[in-house]
């Protein structure tokens, strides 16, 4: 029997306590397109990167053609014919196309640039690429830089393409460009694994689909006899029961009022589209979605930190029933309407906190325009630090500790701690739990909880699937920037919001139609 | 008028050599402002040098030794800052900014001590031997005057210019180093040695720098230390941006940098305008920076990770 092109045997990689990938057993054969599925975090780029020789695993092997292999860099991968197309490409804007291309080859050749556009010229018309060598990165489309990034790797001989979420930047049909060539380069014996969360590119391109979850290989299935819900019940497994209290929305008030939001980013790309849906007071709406639909970009607009090109937000003040817009408010002047939001952004040390800064004067950071004389008021930003140290038990040698000293749940307990107490009516929360470990996780929960009975809306970014489910009031999926649906929590299933995480709304008719059930 | 443009090429080229040694060094990603100490420490360096070699051979120099000694002398001084520049920035990840200013004040306080240490008429003799221009030169009038009748410092600079835009422009070298100051991660990724170009480039940069120094000393003062060099090192850095980034483009704008500084001499005006005329260069790096910040052409700006540190766990 053939030997596969690329084999992974036992192969495990921790990242300090956390297990990337476990004992993962993959084989790729010689032709054929194995699209790798999983939920974000469960591991799919660790793997690949350790096969591309940015990581290396801690344990297990890698064969090429049956031969065990070190990659311990990307040029021993690339010697091997492994070639991996990153999601973020590693490309020099004010290089052309073939001198990017060229970029670390050491073989020995004259330097010559006509002859290396020549080279590119012969590849991309071997699989039918759209590519002007000359081309200087700056000046070119998205499309058109991964079409680099492509033939980069072909240029230095691979054999095996690694492609991580290749079309997470592409229009429709420049996916269809690019599956074609992908076809092409098949057919020429090339072996492919395309990294994609979208259900119908795995069934459109692949010949095989292997899915992983937690950090651990499920299967390895042929795409023509399997079909969308089996592929996703593997995905996301079976429900797991949390046990985080969840009491019934009192006296809920539309609070918040999304209009038709939509947003363009510098590379013409929707980052929002056409998103309308309303916030109620003492609900926990749940925001689900693969990570980068749309979800940083959604907060960020309502907390006044985002450009919209279209759409409105009206805000229900609670203090003098009016309603108040807030597109293309700044945040301060958002805080001078009486318009109160808390926001803890994705970034916890990026724009949450300073990390080389105490924790009294991260308090500080939100409190001191309040001040009326020259000098700082520290009295109460230590109050509060203190009151957050000891009731969200942070650990901490003192409140004048820098916080980047801190450990991670540490931190986004101060963070948390510190929006909760600016007393806000709208709260949102993106991923606040992210490398937390569970108690730390719970009290982040209850945190949030207590703030919706006190009648807050809260708005909750998450990525684990069962916590939404059993903390949230509703769940808001949103894909490709567009709202695929907004689901009742407490009816809903795990695999109908993974089929809705994974939906191609690109197409289909507004799906963003609020749902009026109350 | 000869006689002004030929100051001006002499001062000019002085600069030229700190401008091509910076340039290289900012393709590589580092803002070294450690350039006018690096100055002063390789005109020190090649001074002592010339002043050892004196001492040895009892006042009968050989010239091209003369010319050699402090040429290699000055190299390595020049060097060694900036192998110390890297280590300090690279190895112990310091911030560059600070690394330089550091060793900018470190330069100017070591190359006092060293020439002052040392007796002039020792290295100013060897300035005649730097002066030396070719002997036909004053036979063929203005022409001669004006491209021959040069030492050998100031076609040093030049070819050094030329050979340095060759090797960034046209040289997978080249390409690598842009690359390096443009994106290390991006280069660390496609196999280059992040770590090895930015020494490297550092210390070549600084090598050249330092004979800017040497250069003001032997040929434009004739051998007489002057306590202004660091001044002259930040000329350069100005220059750097003058010209765009590129060495080859340098040479003439290092002809009209010197031009306005050394104007003043031969000027009839008064203090304050020569004041004004020395105030020049700095003037039109600031116009030229206003330009090239307006038009936004992605070719003209500095390298992309200018005074960036990389460390390559920050993926």
């Amino acid at each position: 029997m053939e030997h596969a092109a690329l084999e992974l045997r036992h192969v495990t990689k921790t990242f300090g306590n956390v297990i990337a990938n476990n004992n993962v057993n993959l084989d790729l054969r010689r032709g054929e397109i194995l699209a790798l599925l999983g939920e974000n975090g469960c591991g799919k780029t660790t793997l690949m990167n350790m096969i591309a020789g940015i990581y290396f695993p801690d344990e297990g092997e890698i064969l090429i053609g049956g031969e065990p292999v070190v990659i311990t860099s990307p040029k021993d991968a690339f010697r091997y014919g492994i070639g991996m197309i990153h999601q973020h490409f590693k490309l020099i804007d004010v290089f052309s196309a073939s001198e990017n291309i060229v970029l670390g080859i050491e073989n020995g050749e004259k330097y010559r640039l006509s002859a290396v556009n020549d080279r590119v010229q012969e590849i991309a018309d071997k699989y039918g690429f759209h590519i002007d060598p000359k081309k200087k990165i700056h000046t070119m489309s998205v499309s058109e830089k991964q079409t680099v990034e492509i033939v980069k790797v072909l240029y230095r001989g691979a054999d095996i393409l690694i492609l991580d979420e290749p079309t997470a930047v592409l229009t429709p049909q420049e996916t269809e460009k690019l599956f074609a060539v992908l076809r092409r380069m098949r057919d020429d014996g090339k072996s492919i694994i395309i990294i994609t969360h979208k259900m119908h590119e795995v069934l459109s391109i692949s010949d095989r689909v292997a899915v992983l979850r937690k950090g651990e290989h499920i299967a390895t299935v042929d795409t023509a006899t399997t079909n969308e819900n089996e592929l996703t019940e593997m995905m996301i497994g079976k429900k797991v029961t949390l046990n985080i209290d969840r009491s019934e929305p009192k006296n809920p008030v539309s609070r918040l009022t999304v209009n038709h939001i939509t947003s363009i980013d510098s590379d013409g790309v929707h980052t929002l589209d056409d998103i309308s849906f309303t916030a109620y007071s003492g609900e926990i709406l749940g925001v689900a979605g693969i990570a980068g639909s749309g979800q940083r970009e959604l907060l960020e607009s309502i907390a006044g930190l985002h450009h919209m090109t279209e759409g409105e937000i009206l805000y229900n003040d609670p203090t003098s029933g009016h309603m108040e817009n807030l597109r293309d408010k700044t945040p301060i002047q958002i805080r001078e309407l009486g318009v109160r939001l808390s926001f803890v952004p994705e970034d916890r040390l990026g724009m949450g906190l300073v990390g080389n800064m105490d924790i009294i004067d991260n308090m500080m950071l939100r409190s001191y325009r309040r001040g009326k004389s020259l000098f700082l008021d520290r009295k109460n930003p230590k109050d509060l630090a203190i009151s957050i140290i000891n009731n969200l038990e942070v650990v901490t040698p003192s409140a004048s500790t820098p916080v980047r000293r801190l450990s991670g749940g540490n931190v986004q307990k101060v963070l948390v701690g510190r929006e909760i107490a600016a007393s806000p009516t709208v709260l949102m929360a993106a991923y606040p739990v992210r490398g937390l470990d569970i108690n730390s996780s719970y009290t982040i929960y209850n945190l949030l909880n207590e703030q919706k009975e006190k009648g807050v809306a809260v708005i909750f970014v998450g990525e684990d699937l069962d916590v939404l489910l059993e903390l949230c009031d509703r769940i808001m999926v949103i894909s490709g920037g567009k709202i695929s649906g907004i689901v009742d929590a407490r009816t809903t299933t795990k695999e109908e919001i993974g089929l809705l995480m994974t939906k191609d709304v690109s197409h289909t008719a507004s799906a963003t139609k609020e749902e009026t059930k109350r | 008028m000869i006689a002004f443009l030929v100051s001006a090429i002499r001062f000019g080229m002085t600069l030229l050599f700190g401008s091509t040694g910076e340039t290289i060094t900012e393709k590589s990603g580092h803002l070294n402002l450690g350039i006018p100490g690096t100055m002063c420490v390789g005109a020190a360096s090649g001074c002592v040098a010339a002043s050892l070699y004196y001492t040895a051979a009892s006042g009968n120099l050989n010239p091209v030794l003369a010319v050699l000694i402090p040429l290699l002398a000055t190299f390595a001084g020049g060097a060694l800052m900036g192998l110390i520049y890297s280590f300090m920035t690279v190895t112990l990840r310091a911030n560059q900014n600070v690394t330089g200013l550091v060793l900018t004040t470190l330069g100017v306080g070591i190359s006092d001590y060293m020439v002052a240490g040392i007796e002039p008429h020792t290295y100013s003799s060897a300035s005649i031997f730097f002066t030396t221009s070719l002997p036909f030169a004053k036979h063929l009038g203005w022409f001669g005057e004006l491209f021959l009748s040069y030492g050998i410092m100031i076609y040093l600079a030049i070819v050094i210019a030329i050979v340095s835009s060759l090797v960034l422009n046209k040289t997978k070298l080249g390409l690598h180093l842009r690359a390096v100051g443009e994106s290390p991660a991006t280069a660390d990724a496609a196999g280059i040695n992040v770590t090895a170009y930015r020494y490297g480039a550092t210390c070549i940069g600084c090598g050249i720098a330092g004979l800017g120094g040497l250069t003001f000393v032997m040929d434009y003062m004739l051998g007489n230390w002057e306590y202004v060099i660091d001044s002259i090192g930040w000329l350069a850095v100005a220059l750097v941006i003058f010209t765009v980034w590129r060495p080859n483009f340098g040479i003439l704008c290092s002809i009209i940098f010197g031009a306005f500084y050394v104007a003043s001499s031969y000027l009839n005006i008064d203090l304050a305008a020569k004041a004004l005329f020395k105030m020049l260069p700095y003037v039109v790096t600031t116009i030229v920076l206003i330009i090239i910040s307006m038009m936004n052409r992605k070719e003209d700006q500095p390298p992309a990770s200018l005074g960036l540190n990389y460390y390559r766990e920050e993926r």
